[in-house]
């Protein structure tokens, strides 16, 4: 290896390491018996749970898929991903389970509010008869019970492409900016914004979906299934190892390991061909996706979800984000965008004070998602996030969609600093956002969530 | 002058018998019985030392500093050190609770307790290195400039230490050998013959054979020192006819190795002598305050006898 693995290599990587686990379990064992042996009965120290979390990031060379385990790489075409494996014992009456390439179901995990597989009849209908192929639409099923149907034609156009709602009485209509403005009508996309918003903190289950690999020699693919050759090659080797013990009386000492749970978080860069992209060309799109792979029922189960980028609905980044916006050089910030056109002059004379207590009770529900990044160096960026913080002002329920950018230091710890004169209130009024608009950025981060999710269902043809 | 067959059996007799045995010594056939145990393990574990399925193509380790270097130890030894230090913590929490025990024992006000732990966790925030010996190494960050550098992995554990369960102790019993009246080798022809084949092994390296899995031992220095001393210390268990257990404790009582001797007599049926071997077995060196009460015990027991054999041997040798 020269500081990276090749993807192949994943599996020998955790074949080791289960290995080591093995190794360790029976070191433990020799010692309690050479300890029993010299002086009768000893206490038999046991390893009960390891579990390793390999922090690499992956990056498409000009021939092969590379894995870097070893020294960072500070390169915008390196992507993040994590991947933990469990080691547990098993019973000892239950032999370990062999791992049967054969036997593995796979379930993709959609977000709740994504119609996967829809008809051409309901295209039809969804599109007002603009279309009837599934192939080229996106279908959103939004707001309570899903009852709002938002239906993105040609979503590959972003802004530009045809979105259409339909309410739940069965009226659609065709969604434009206004003419005047050119801001988007608000209330179908914080529809979006709730129903993502759910998925992401896990308040909604995906649905599972099926699937059979198409057996395509893409980068995408080839992930998923050296990802579970690794839970395999881990499984194969405990269970080979306690099928044959080291020797009789040693074994009599030592536990039998399992594999416990194998996970994969990734953020992959991919092109429409499912191939990661070599350079950061218009076409590739983003998308986390987070694998887990167990024993059930007999078999192997692989479950594949996908995961939004940029998207923080909970976690130390989000809390530090919204940490910064009461920072008094924010606060005052603040206080002149509350008094400006976002609250039509509403909430001109608002103190300090009650812009810091609407940030406290807005904190817990708040949202933020990333809509730009400008790279200056390999380490530091300059991102532009949306907040919604929703809460309380002057004995009003009112929704805040906020725009702030962020210089980004990338090093051995995250360090981020506000430009407190970047902050802009994009919409500060009702919580449905009912005489609100948005601008075509924002606008655009949405359609490119949309296109990436109907894109990476396509690349794995479900 | 050479010992009779009845003068050597006499003495046998004699060391059988301890002269003075403390609670925490042995007697002589539980001595022996310890000892062939202590073979019957090690040669158990010697056979499949390599283990059947490692794959070797990546060896974790675990370095401290930069890259590597001597500095590291294998994985399986990072959790054999941290099952051992469990062990011996509750070793000294047993001894507290003893006394604290012993102390409150007229206080009935005070509820008698016993100071049990239960689990060892922790958490390792380690990088990876990769080594030309061995494969990948875990690097222990030295500095903030390296963690900036490398990819921070984690590695979490949980360990507890339980008594030896039942079958443990089951299969360690069927070990024993069947015949546990064994008698030391004493007499001076014999013992001649065994130190002739030990002298013929030190002189040539590839007759030493060191224990599996103990790349670090220095077997010919360990052999040097064994053999060098005064050579009556060291006692012949005639366990095999061709390959008699040596014991040898070093005079200041603080390392014990057992070694197995092939002998260059030809096996039966054969009629040439094979080559002898030296095999060491097992090293045991004796650590104040932390030694098992057992292993103090063979100490013990093994200096007792060594004492009386020197006497013995001085007498008639």
């Amino acid at each position: 290896m020269s500081g990276s693995l090749g993807l192949e290599g994943l599996p020998v990587l955790t074949r080791s390491f289960a290995d080591a686990v093995a190794s360790s379990s029976e070191r433990l064992s020799r010692r309690a018996l050479e300890a029993a042996a010299a002086g009768g009965a000893a206490a038999s120290p046991l390893l009960r749970r390891v579990s390793f979390g390999w922090q690499l990031q992956i990056e498409k060379t000009a021939t092969e898929v590379r894995l870097f385990f070893l020294r960072k790489r500070f390169s915008m075409l390196a992507v993040d991903a994590e991947l933990d494996l469990a080691v547990e014992p098993v019973p000892l009456e239950a032999s370990p389970a062999r791992y049967r390439p054969a036997e593995i179901d796979f379930r993709f995990v959609v977000p709740p509010f994504i119609r996967a597989t829809p008809t051409a009849g309901e295209v039809a209908l969804a599109t007002a008869g603009r279309s009837r192929r599934p192939a080229e639409v996106a279908l959103l099923e939004l707001g309570p019970n899903g009852g709002y149907l938002l239906t993105v034609l040609r979503p590959r156009r972003l802004e530009r492409a045809t979105i259409l709602l339909r309410d739940p009485a069965g009226e659609v209509a065709v969604l434009k900016p206004d003419p005047d403005t050119g801001r988007w009508p608000l209330p179908p996309f914080l529809l979006l914004l709730d129903a993502v918003a759910a998925w992401a903190t896990g308040a909604v289950g995906g649905r599972r979906i099926p699937f059979s690999p198409s057996g395509a020699d893409t980068d995408a693919e080839r992930i998923v299934r050296q990802f579970v050759r690794a839970y395999g090659a881990a499984v194969e080797a405990l269970a080979v190892r306690s099928e044959a013990p080291v020797n009789r009386v040693a074994a009599a000492f030592a536990l039998h390991y399992g594999v416990a749970s194998a996970r994969a978080s990734l953020a992959l860069r991919l092109r429409p061909d499912g191939n990661l992209a070599a350079a950061d060309d218009e076409h590739s799109f983003q998308l986390a996706m987070k694998l887990a792979v167990r024993p059930e029922r007999g078999r192997t189960a692989l479950d594949m979800e996908l995961g939004v980028p940029d998207f923080l609905a909970e976690g130390e980044l989000r809390d530090e984000l919204i940490a910064s916006l009461g920072t008094p050089a924010a606060v005052r910030r603040l206080v002149r965008e509350f008094a400006g056109p976002a609250s039509g002059g509403a909430l001109a004379g608002l103190s300090q004070r009650e812009v810091r207590w609407f940030l406290r009770q807005a904190a817990a529900t708040c949202f933020v998602f990333r809509i730009e990044r400008k790279l200056e160096n390999s380490r530091r960026r300059r991102d532009t996030d949306i907040f919604a913080l929703r809460g309380l002002l002057r004995g009003r329920e009112r929704l805040l969609l906020l725009r702030a950018s962020f210089d980004v230091d990338d090093g051995a710890e995250l360090r981020i600093r506000l430009d407190a004169g970047s902050i802009t209130a994009l919409y500060l009024g009702h919580p449905s956002g009912r005489d609100g608009g948005l601008g075509p950025k924002t606008v655009r981060y949405f359609m490119a969530l949309v296109l990436s999710i109907h894109r990476w269902m396509g690349v794995l043809e479900v | 002058m050479p010992l009779s067959k009845e003068e050597v059996d006499k003495l046998n007799a004699a060391l059988k018998e301890p002269r003075n045995k403390p609670d925490d010594r042995l007697g002589m056939s539980e001595l022996i019985e310890r000892l062939k145990r202590v073979r019957a393990v090690v040669k158990e574990l010697s056979l499949g030392a390599d283990g059947p399925a490692s794959s070797g193509d990546v060896a974790p380790a675990v370095a401290a500093g930069t890259d590597g270097g001597d500095e590291s130890v294998d994985f399986a030894g990072f959790f054999q050190s941290m099952g051992q230090s469990l062990v011996d913590t509750q070793r000294l929490l047993d001894a507290e609770s003893e006394e604290y025990l012993r102390s409150v024992r007229d206080k009935p006000h005070l509820g008698g307790s016993v100071f049990r732990l239960p689990k060892l966790s922790g958490e390792l925030q380690v990088g990876l290195t990769e080594t030309k010996q061995k494969g990948i190494n875990l690097l222990l960050f030295a500095n903030k400039v390296e963690a900036e550098r490398f990819q921070q992995h984690k590695i979490q554990f949980e360990m507890t230490a339980a008594p030896a369960p039942l079958e443990a102790l089951q299969a360690l019993e069927a070990l024993r050998d069947e015949a546990t009246d064994v008698a030391l080798m004493l007499a001076p022809a014999e013992r001649k013959a065994v130190f002739e084949d030990v002298s013929t092994c030190l002189a040539t390296t590839s007759r030493l054979v060191k224990p599996k899995k103990t790349a670090q031992l220095d077997t010919p220095a360990v052999a040097r020192a064994a053999f060098g001393e005064a050579r009556e210390r060291v006692l012949i268990v005639p366990v095999d006819e061709r390959a008699p257990l040596l014991v040898q404790l070093s005079s200041d009582n603080a390392t014990l190795t057992l070694w197995e001797l092939t002998r260059a007599v030809p096996a039966a049926g054969d009629t040439a002598a094979a080559d002898p071997k030296l095999e060491l077995l097992w090293s045991a060196p004796r650590k104040p305050g932390r030694t098992h009460p057992g292993t103090r015990g063979l100490f013990g027991a093994l200096a007792d006898v060594v004492h009386r054999q020197v006497e013995l041997l001085s007498r008639f040798g």
